[in-house]
């Protein structure tokens, strides 16, 4: 018997061991299922740690397109510019690759135990920690898989960003931000808010290019600013039940690194406070 | 037993001595038994720091001021029957430990049991087990450097005749530690065959035989599952690769090649492309007394191969990818500059010669002289970027073998070691290099570094107990940190105790640098199979290469307590 | 409990007085790339001297080295034999053979690659040396190599052969 053991462990082992694979791309139809704001299900907050002088960022930001036109808009992107490695200027202005995309509350984040970047690109998908791997920071061929395993689920809370106003007077942005609960919930809840800004043309290194630097290259969803500082507030301490809505309130007027405010959009997410994981996000854009 | 602990056992007003003697205890106990019958044997080791903050060297404390690494082995055997335990302790871990995925807590790292029949072998449990050189499968436990990928599942061992070697593998692959190993998503399943022809079959090769050649052959196939959960990708849940090799050997000459081939693997580390991968490496020695002489080459392309997709660089490595390079054992070359295998695309080179010129001889002197000379050279692998591959996503399209314009590494090293006298012992070392930084230690922007290095060792003996060594190293470099310069001296009074000095200097040459010293003292004590020693003083930030990554051991200035024993 | 393993890691290997027994039989592969069991290893019941070395290892090859210049003389006075077991892995295992004969050694050399007769003989670190009598019973051991201690050596090899 067991002269042939290994034998039969062989054949199965060659027949049944090779997925060869000529077109990757999955038949099914290019828009996955969206089920849109106040839905009751959990939308993602897909977070990339990027930095212009990253030359192999760019597929990474391609990734997160494809993973957020595949889903519509229940995927909400913030590109984080991070590291001073690939993040810091490299020439004075305005020569290229001058600019500091960089901010106080990215610089913050990835010097936190849990978030520092071994390498870039990177990424969070709800900033949740992988279960084998634990970590919470992904490679950009995991953001797909990691995306579908949470999206479309039952939400704790919705997020809903009303209407933003502009005050001519006070030149801020008046919004407000309630947070309806689901499902009861126990233990602690933060509400982040950020401020990105979409389609930032300046310069980018890209390793599939020759030469690599790039001008202008399309930086996407930029993270500008965190308009309730890097960690947001508490709105939960211990425990919220379900028809309970938190309401905020925020007058905020635009830092200096926005360019367009047009292009800009406000990015609001409760995350639980032991675990940082994402529960709910939305968004909403100054213009809307 | 008990005279070396303050308190005696039984008497002890603090628990910790009680579970001391306790401890102590069942291993008397156990090696009782083992005289009954079984024996019982293991290991030990830990290696223990006091942190303190350095601004100047940029060390900083943990939180704890103290990290603790500890293993225990336990192996029991009888008869055919083996069994082990390894428990591990990481309390917390030592700063920059392991290179991985985090190590916490205490637990157990390791177990297994093994019975052996006649030609067949059975392990249940954690076992480190290789495939010829391991381009397509290896497990393996590097402890200093914090890589542990052992696997956990089954192994079978079978020899059906004289020099026919069968292998069969399944498991998942250990990962991290948390209180107890951790294991990766991925399955892996292997066999390997291996026949050692004038063994297996010598009457039909009678020449071999008789002048003392052989060939063994062997093969292996190897294939990791994972599932595949994306919505937008086909990703393969059956990833295999197999593996071919060659070994020739006479008296004097051993020809080694082994080939492997992998099918589409995205991941994490070759930029999620679908493109097959392979290896080829080969290595020729001749050597005769006196003289020794081996050449090599190798090439890697698309050779990373990981249980998990997204795992790390350092984590659940299906495949061990060796470099061609020559590890240095002085302190300088050996964590300034070492190289790292390129998995995702390399062409290497290396050759290497011994020779002892004869006691009696003009070069040789009164008691011989020794020479070695060694080179290794490695380049990128010559790729085409396949551009706007919205299709097969192959990434790149390259010719087997073909060397690229990028050269990452190449150390030419020359050692004279001459016993100068009875009590006299000299040895002269010079290394050029050529090292790639912005490739081999990912920082990306800085330029290359090239560094000549003269190291001199010398050696004299006081008594037939008493010695002193000393080493006088010197790197000049205009890249990164500049200019070093190193000493040593090591007193020994065989065969308990040593004392060293060592004292590096990094005074940057004509880089604008700090002028930093990093001095530091040790002492060692060794009984029989147990070895005390603690250093205090700064530890230079070094680096330490496997595989394709390097672990950087970050600068550190405290007390350092390490202790090995084998019982 | 930390203080405590803090202690245990102290005390424990001066509690643990080093132990005789059998060398296992385990797997080694020889320079001419055949499969060797350590249970075939024997020196007509005179003492064996198994060292544990690597070519990446400074004291190790110090100790080799300078034993071969005494090995000749070991041999005649005591018949002694030195089994040298290199844990060189897939990354320089094929240095051995260049190394070992390059230094002129006569010792018997085998590989260890996937460190199965190290871990079954609970090696640490190298160097590490074994001294096994004539019945295969491992009596002495020593970690470490600090000039001198191959005179140390020497004198239990002495012992064991009854000289």
């Amino acid at each position: 018997m067991r002269h042939h053991f290994i034998g039969v462990l062989a054949v199965a082992l060659l027949a049944a061991g090779c997925d060869v694979i000529d077109e990757p791309d999955n038949p099914v139809p290019s828009v996955g299922p969206c089920t849109g704001n106040g839905s009751g299900a959990r939308r993602v907050l897909l977070e990339d740690l990027t930095g212009f002088r990253c030359s192999t960022c760019p597929p990474a930001a391609e990734k997160a397109r494809e993973i957020q036109s595949f889903y519509c808009k229940d995927v909400i992107v913030v590109a984080m510019h991070v590291t001073s490695t690939f993040a810091a200027p490299l020439n004075p202005a305005p020569g290229p690759f001058s600019t500091d995309f960089r901010t106080p509350s990215g610089n913050e984040t990835i010097t936190t135990a849990g978030f520092q970047p071994p390498n870039l690109p990177i990424g969070m998908v709800n900033r949740k920690v992988d279960g084998t791997l634990g970590t919470r920071l992904l490679q950009h061929g995991a953001w797909a898989t990691a995306t579908a395993a949470v999206i479309g689920e039952p939400a704790q809370f919705e997020v809903l960003i009303d209407t933003i106003v502009h005050n001519s007077v006070s030149n801020t942005y008046d919004f407000r931000v309630r947070v309806p609960v689901l499902q009861d919930v126990s233990g602690g809840y933060n509400l982040t808010v950020l401020l990105t800004e979409d389609h930032v043309a300046d310069w980018q290194k890209d390793a599939r290019y020759d030469p690599s630097d790039l001008f202008p290259y399309d930086h996407r969803h930029v993270l500008r600013d965190n308009v309730n500082g890097t960690w947001g507030q508490s709105i939960i301490a211990s425990s919220a039940a379900v028809g309970d809505t938190i309401p905020t309130q925020y007058s905020y007027s635009l830092p200096t690194n926005v360019i367009d405010p047009a292009h800009c959009a406000v990015v609001a997410y409760v995350y639980r406070t032991d675990s940082y994981e994402v529960m709910q996000v939305s968004q909403r854009e100054l213009g809307e | 037993m008990q005279a070396s602990t303050p308190t005696r056992p039984g008497t002890g007003r603090q628990p910790s001595v009680r579970s001391i003697a306790g401890a102590a205890a069942l291993l008397g106990a156990l090696t009782l038994q083992a005289q009954e019958g079984g024996q019982v044997h293991g290991n030990f080791s830990t290696d223990g720091q006091l942190y303190n903050d350095d601004e100047q060297i940029g060390a900083t404390a943990p939180p704890q001021d103290f990290g603790l690494n500890a293993w225990g082995n336990l192996n029991y055997s009888q008869g055919g029957f083996r069994a082990g335990v390894r428990f591990e302790s990481y309390e917390p871990a030592l700063l920059g430990y392991p290179a991985g995925a985090r190590y916490s807590g205490s637990g157990i790292g390791y177990r297994y049991a093994s019975y052996t029949k006649d030609d067949l072998e059975v392990t249940v449990g954690n076992f480190y087990e290789q495939f010829g050189q391991g381009l397509v499968f290896r497990s393996y436990e590097e402890r200093y450097l914090g890589v542990d990928n052992a696997m956990d599942g089954v192994r079978l061992k079978f020899s059906p005749d004289t020099g026919i070697y069968l292998k069969g593998v399944i498991g998942r692959q250990r990962f991290g530690f948390e209180n107890g190993f951790t294991k990766g998503d991925g399955l892996v399943r292997g066999i390997d065959g291996e026949v050692s022809l004038t063994e297996a079959f010598p009457r039909a090769f009678p020449k071999w035989v008789e002048k003392g050649r052989n060939l063994t052959l062997g093969g292996s196939f190897v294939s990791k599952f994972q599932a595949d959960n994306d919505p937008l990708l086909d990703l393969p849940e059956n990833v295999g690769a197999w593996g071919a090799r060659a070994n020739y050997t006479t008296a004097r000459w051993n020809l080694y090649t082994e080939y492997a081939y992998k099918i589409n693997d995205p991941n994490g580390s070759n930029g999620n492309i679908y493109n097959n991968g392979q290896a080829l490496l080969a290595n020729v020695t001749y050597s005769t007394k006196g003289l020794g002489v081996s050449a090599g080459a190798h090439s890697y392309d698309n050779m990373v191969y990981r249980s998990d997709r997204a795992a790390a660089p350092f984590d659940l490595n299906i495949n061990y990818l060796p470099t061609l390079a020559k590890q240095h054992t002085y302190n300088l070359p050996a964590t300034l500059y070492p190289y790292a295998t390129q998995p995702n695309g390399e062409v290497s080179y290396q050759g290497e010669v011994f020779y002892k010129f004869k006691k009696g001889t003009p070069l040789g002197g009164k008691y011989g002289t020794k020479l070695a000379v060694n080179w290794c050279g490695a380049w990128s692998l010559d790729t085409t970027r396949v551009m706007n591959d919205t299709v097969h996503y192959l990434g790149y399209r390259t010719k087997f073998f073909r060397q690229g314009d990028r050269q990452y590494f190449s150390d030419l090293n020359v050692e004279l070691r001459k016993k100068v006298s009875a009590d006299w012992e000299l040895a002269l070392t010079y290394i050029n290099l050529v090292y790639d930084i912005a490739t081999v230690q990912g920082k990306p922007g800085q330029s290359v570094i090239y560094a000549d290095m003269v190291i001199l060792e010398g050696l004299h003996n006081f008594t037939d107990r008493n010695s002193l060594r000393f080493e006088v190293q010197h790197l000049s470099t205009k890249q990164d940190h500049g200019n070093w310069a190193t000493a040593l001296a090591e007193l020994t009074f065989s065969p308990h105790w040593f004392v060293a000095a060592m004292d590096q200097y990094n005074y940057g040459g004509s880089v604008e640098t700090e002028k930093i010293h990093y001095p530091i003292g040790t002492v060692g004590y060794i009984r029989g199979g147990s070895r005390f020693s603690f250093s205090y003083g700064r530890q230079r930030a070094g680096i330490f290469c496997v595989g394709g990554v390097c672990r950087v051991v970050p600068a550190a200035n405290g007390l350092t307590a390490s202790i090995t024993t084998t019982f | 409990m930390k203080r405590s393993l803090t202690l245990l890691a102290f005390a424990l290997p001066l509690l643990l007085a080093a132990q005789s027994g059998k060398l296992p039989a385990v797997t080694v592969q020889a320079m001419d790339g055949k499969k060797v069991s350590t249970s075939s290893w024997n020196n007509g019941g005179k003492p064996m001297i198994i060292n544990f070395w690597a070519t990446w290892c400074a004291p190790c090859k110090r100790e080799l080295n300078t034993i071969s210049e005494k090995y000749a003389d070991w041999q005649k006075q005591t018949g002694v034999k030195l089994i040298a077991v290199s844990i060189d892995d897939a990354r320089s295992m094929n240095r051995v053979a260049p190394y070992v004969n390059g230094q002129d050694w006569d010792y018997e050399v085998y590989l260890d690659p996937n460190g199965d007769l190290k871990r079954a003989l609970n090696v640490n670190n190298v160097p590490h040396t074994f001294l096994v009598d004539g019945k295969g019973n491992v009596v002495w051991q020593h970690n470490n190599y600090e000039p001198g201690d191959e005179n140390e050596l020497y004198e239990q090899v002495k012992k064991l052969a009854g000289k």
